[in-house]
């Protein structure tokens, strides 16, 4: 009964493959040939239950059996052709999604790259800007400064302008009391004169007076001696009145020198006094300019503040896309192991036939990792493995 | 014998004569003398009252306490540069008078008046001849003093008869 049961067995597989080899030759890898050669074994299965049971004489059995059997099985075979077809475009959908994922995750990672870079350009623009700040701050400081020392400098000018007009005052009674010391030689001048007049009619009449003496002749003598003195007296008082003439023509020059100098002096004095005055309107003008400037700086200041906040944030922002990318680059590496778990779903639903191996490395490489993780993935592989 | 005898006596008094007091002016930057006998006054420059149809030198008439007197101005009689008078200028008042004239005054403007100076015979010497017939009548001989030479003037003769006539007769 053994050695009946294998022939028909080994009759059954000859004819199943002779069919499968014409349908083959014939239609090529077309789903008839694909239905035929999932509903075959079934076939056989069913052929050998029934031999089965026709040897054990339930012959009753057989034609229900048969039908119900065949019926069975091309129900099946027509099920998974649809099935199959079904998944076909699923099939390639999860592909193209798993080629989409693929470019997500370099994408992704790229965005992680380009945020971190950004975050990293943020810090640096942030730590410059406070640089610039505190620089800027140093720049207030030292136009405030500035402007300190052009008040100090227009007080002390106004000072000098004040000092200068009291020199001016000075210089004027300077002049006054050298024309007073000029006049005053004038006068002394006059006087010498006068004596000098006096010391000539003197001496004239020091000379008349010898003249009478010699006239007198030896009565005279005497006389003449006097005169002869009294003549040397009138000589020397004109020597002296004559030297102090001298002396005072000297002092009236030198005074004449000296108010030139001083109305020199005046004159740079005054000269003086004019650019101190453009001095004065210079600093002026420094000090408004400073202002100015203090102003400019501190809305400069602000400004850049306002940078800085602007910075820090894009620092922020930047930092947190670059961990939103990260967290975005694993999602899409999960997703894409996902797809392909899927894909490998889909494909082996096309091949249900062929022994759900497909179907068991799907649930190995898919839904194992996400149910126990990747330790639960290797026990439950030692486990399936018998270790 | 006694001819020379005279000649030795004139010569001797006429240097005796020479020797005495002179009062001396300055005229032109040179020093002259005047006899002190012919002195009779020395007065400061005054106001010279001019008058016409007088030669130049003549610089006209003065009052002197009452008497009306003749001046010249001997630099221009002299043929010197003429000079502003100042207050250094002198009018000397001499007696001319001679044999001829009796108590006849003049004035002469000179430079200034320097002194009254005793001066020996020994320092007298006569006026040189200078080789032409130029006239020296005038001078009565060149005194040495102090190393300078101080002409001697014979007043009277400064200015000629002639011009005294002239002068005194307009007078």
């Amino acid at each position: 009964m053994i050695a009946e049961t294998v022939l028909i067995t080994g009759l059954c597989l000859v004819g199943a493959a002779v069919v499968a080899g014409a349908l083959y030759l014939t239609r090529g890898k077309a789903p008839t040939t694909i239905l035929w050669i999932k509903v075959s074994p079934g076939i056989l299965v069913l052929c050998i239950c029934l031999f089965i049971l026709g040897k054990f004489g339930a012959y009753h059995y057989t034609a229900l059996g048969l039908c119900v059997g065949m019926g069975l099985l091309v129900m099946g075979g027509v099920f998974t052709l649809f099935v199959e077809q079904a998944m076909n475009p699923l099939t390639r959908v999860i592909e193209q999604i798993a080629g989409g994922t693929d470019q997500i995750v370099v994408a992704s990672g790229q965005l992680l790259l380009s945020s971190q870079s950004l975050s990293d350009g943020a810090n640096e623009q942030a730590s410059s800007i406070e640089e610039t700040s505190s620089s800027l701050e140093e720049m207030a400081s030292m136009t405030q400064q500035n402007v300190g020392h052009s008040k100090e400098a227009m007080s002390l000018v106004g000072r000098s302008m004040e000092k200068l007009k009291e020199a001016n005052g000075l210089m004027k009674s300077l002049i006054e009391s050298m024309e007073n010391t000029s006049a005053a030689s004038d006068d002394v001048s006059k006087i010498i004169k006068t004596i000098d007049q006096i010391a000539f009619q003197t001496n004239l009449l020091a000379l008349n007076a010898a003249v009478e003496a010699a006239r007198a002749g030896e009565a005279g003598a005497g006389f003449s001696v006097v005169a002869e003195e009294v003549r040397n007296l009138a000589m020397r008082s004109s020597e002296a009145s004559l030297s102090t003439q001298e002396l005072i023509t000297d002092v009236i020059k030198k005074i004449e020198a000296g108010t030139g100098l001083v109305e020199r002096t005046d004159d740079c004095y005054r000269e003086v006094a004019i650019n101190v005055q453009k001095t004065n309107n210079l600093m002026d003008e420094i000090v408004s300019a400073s202002q100015e400037q203090a102003q400019g700086i501190e809305q400069i200041n602000t400004a850049v503040a306002e940078i800085d906040k602007v910075t820090q944030q894009n620092a922020a922002n930047a930092e947190e896309s670059a961990s939103a990318s990260r967290q975005m680059s694993v999602q899409a590496q999960k997703m894409r192991d996902l797809v392909e778990g899927t894909a490998g779903v889909g494909a082996d639903a096309g091949h249900l036939g062929g022994g759900g191996a497909g179907f068991a490395r799907t649930v190995r490489q898919a839904v194992i990792p996400r149910m126990f993780g990747q330790k639960g993935e290797k026990v439950l592989l030692k486990i399936a493995h018998g270790k | 014998m006694s001819a020379e005898a005279m000649e030795m006596t004139k010569e001797t008094v006429s240097s005796i004569s020479r020797e005495g007091k002179y009062l001396t002016f300055e005229l032109g930057g040179e020093e002259y003398g005047l006899e002190i006998l012919r002195v009779k006054e020395i007065i400061g420059i005054m106001k010279i009252t001019s008058v016409p149809r007088t030669p130049t030198y003549v610089k006209g008439v003065i009052n002197l306490r009452g008497k009306v007197i003749p001046v010249i101005d001997l630099r221009l009689k002299f043929e010197m540069e003429p000079i502003e008078y100042n207050e250094r200028t002198c009018i000397i008042v001499v007696d001319i008078a001679d044999s001829s004239r009796n108590g006849l005054m003049m004035g002469i403007v000179v430079d200034s008046v320097s002194e009254v100076l005793n001066i020996g015979a020994d320092e007298i010497e006569d006026t040189p001849t200078f080789g032409t017939k130029l006239d020296t009548e005038y001078i009565l001989g060149m005194a040495k003093v102090k190393g300078n030479v101080k002409i001697l003037l014979d007043i009277g003769k400064v200015l000629s008869v002639q011009e005294l006539e002239s002068l005194f007769k307009e007078e």
